[in-house]
């Protein structure tokens, strides 16, 4: 198995998208933050709105092109099993708590403390299930 | 494969059965998380639970797809069936951050909250159906 709980042990395509997975997970989290200041500042034009809109989305569609590129280049079997077990996992929890969140937040007399940032909650619940996958197979 | 449904192996037309039986139960769910409250006055603790109804059929599409990727013998369906679901999950993610931020601060005119799993589905399928087209 050449995937591990250790990323000494990762193979050169598994380091290179785990770098480049954070890398567009960081420039996401960037993005998003300084759409909401610059709407915080003031008025905005509904062009610029748009534009402002469209601009977190060039890193998520980054990461789903890292994972695709990933997934048809991985040659092991068992791991590629593996990492598409591990996104079902995160789709899962991604969609059952935004389907909750989405409800809960309807509702004016619950507060709404932050934004569902399905994005972050995808990429943590997929990094966590391939950690316990990797645990349980060891 | 999947262009007519005659052509479904006995498990590809049980796992679409299941998913369509599970995507009408998450819709009546969420029909009744939502109207609800707005017919009663309930106590916040039902609120909790009255939106954790529709999430659990949300949960086992998701599983029903998990069980038919395990099963699936067929190396290629399994990869057209990945890469689909890859693509809806992109269209998904694009979808929800541009309509969270046109509608920042829960704007009554916002998008269903139910939005994302119907995204979600409906281009998982069509990126499925495209992929099918290219391959015949």
């Amino acid at each position: 198995m050449k995937i591990s709980l250790c990323n000494r042990h990762l193979s050169p395509l598994q380091r290179r998208t785990m770098q480049l997975f954070g890398a567009n997970l960081a420039l996401a989290a960037v993005l998003s933050l300084t759409t909401r200041d610059l709407f915080k500042d003031g008025h905005v034009t509904a062009q610029l709105l748009y534009f402002m809109a469209l601009l977190p989305t060039i890193p998520v569609i980054g990461i789903i092109t890292v994972v695709g590129r990933y997934l048809g280049r991985e040659t092991d079997e068992f791991i590629r099993a593996l990492v598409v077990q591990s996104l079902l996992w995160g789709l899962g929890i991604t969609f059952a708590v935004d389907t909750y969140l989405g409800g809960l937040f309807a509702h004016p007399q619950i507060f709404r403390l932050i934004p569902i940032l399905n994005i972050d909650l995808f990429c943590v619940s997929v990094g966590v299930a391939v950690r316990i996958q990797l645990w349980r197979n060891r | 494969m999947f262009a007519r449904n005659e052509h479904l192996s006995p498990l590809q037309r049980r796992s679409g059965l299941l998913l369509a039986g599970t995507l009408l139960l998450t819709m009546l769910l969420f029909f009744i998380a939502h109207d609800l409250p707005a017919h009663f006055t309930l106590a916040t603790t039902l609120l909790h639970f009255l939106q954790i109804l529709p999430a659990i059929p949300v949960a086992a599409m998701v599983w029903i797809v998990g069980q038919y990727l395990a099963r699936e013998t067929d190396e290629f369906i399994r990869m057209i069936v990945t890469r689909s679901l890859l693509w809806g999950l992109g269209v998904t993610m694009v979808a929800n951050i541009v309509l969270s931020v046109l509608f920042e601060g829960g704007s009554a005119y916002g998008p269903s909250p139910i939005f994302d799993i119907d995204i979600f589905f409906v281009t998982s399928l069509l990126a499925l159906f495209i992929q099918i087209r290219r391959n015949q």
